[in-house]
């Protein structure tokens, strides 16, 4: 079974019968439910029109939902707004084979999520250096530091699975949102909020004394090739 | 006699409650069951947050709301003194046309 969309209990009703009662009669009888999207798996941008009454299946934000308990053993987050076609079909193919795939906490496929959105980013180099881009669509500099960009601390596999086969948000020069995590939708997706100069986030996995040390040092360096285009058209 | 008819193929679904008079159409009801509010969802954030919630109210037409969405930040720029014109509207028709 595969459910899509926020989840309300009552008040959601399709030729006279609430949606509730059908899904769960079919998540009893599946084999597994698959919760595509962050609206199914947390809730999302649309439990923000009534976060009291609506949630994702399992889930409302990092909580478990009482349905948790009856349904844990059968399911499978796939996160994402929208979710990449490819990594359902990834899900299904390992299903119909009986490949087992490992998950984490949030029973979303490691295979998929186990890293962030920032590994495979072109960007990187300006990440290393701290460098700021200076506007969208550009190809150089990091859009972590001013624009906004979540990659670093986002479940995903935007940057290995490219979007279309061809790109990505960080590619084209666009911050990540976080569109994956239970926190989505943040406020102020186009701008980071720092703290004296830093983000107020940081990598994930990476201890904050050790990133504020390494910042310190790669910005204490001024690196010419940094400050100039990438490509130059009028040559 | 009464038949009831859902649409499928939008997002957020409606349906269709036709009345029929001897064989004839007497009345259609449509109604939405699903409201999802986004205008409220966006109220009290930053108005550029608007460019990544809007198009994600529908799977199939976003960009229509995207460029709603583009067009209403533009207006704002526009009463405010800034230029928003110089590359814009070219931008926006090649986005249409894709």
């Amino acid at each position: 079974l595969i459910l899509d969309g926020s989840f309300r209990k009552t008040g959601f009703q399709k030729l006279g019968r609430e949606i509730y009662d059908v899904v769960m009669t079919y998540a009893q009888k599946a084999v597994h439910v698959i919760t595509l999207g962050t609206c199914a798996t947390f809730g999302g941008i649309y439990r923000e029109g009534d976060p009291e009454h609506i949630t994702g299946f399992c889930f409302n934000e990092t909580e478990k939902t009482e349905r948790y308990a009856h349904f844990h053993n059968k399911l499978i987050s796939l996160p994402g707004c929208p979710a990449h076609p490819k990594w359902l079909s990834f899900v299904l193919m390992a299903l119909a084979r009986n490949i087992p795939i490992p998950l984490d906490e949030m029973h979303r496929p490691q295979e998929l999520y186990a890293s962030t959105v920032h590994a495979g980013c072109v960007r990187n180099e300006y990440f290393e250096w701290k460098i700021d881009t200076k506007g969208h669509g550009l190809k150089e500099g990091c859009l972590f530091y001013e624009n906004g960009c979540q990659a670093p601390y986002t479940h995903g596999s935007c940057n290995k699975i490219p979007w279309n086969e061809v790109s990505s948000k960080t590619t084209v020069g666009t911050p990540c949102f976080g569109c994956t995590e239970p926190t989505f939708p943040k406020k102020g997706l186009f701008r980071t909020s720092t703290n004296m100069g830093i983000p107020g986030e940081v990598p994930l996995g990476i201890p904050k004394r050790a990133y504020l040390t390494v910042t310190g040092i790669a910005k204490s360096f001024k690196i010419k090739k940094f400050e100039e285009r990438m490509i130059t058209y009028d040559r | 006699m009464i038949v009831k008819k859902l649409i499928e193929k939008i997002e957020g679904d409606a349906e269709l409650d036709f009345s029929f008079n001897e064989g004839k159409i007497e009345d259609v009801k449509i109604s939405f069951a699903l409201y999802r509010g986004i205008e409220g969802i966006l109220a009290g954030k930053d108005p550029r947050d608007a460019l990544v919630i809007t198009p994600r109210v529908c799977g199939i037409c976003n960009h229509a709301h995207l460029i709603t969405a583009v067009r209403a930040l533009e207006d704002g720029y526009r009463h405010a003194g800034i230029d928003v014109d110089r590359q814009s509207p070219s931008y926006q028709r090649v986005y249409f046309g894709m």
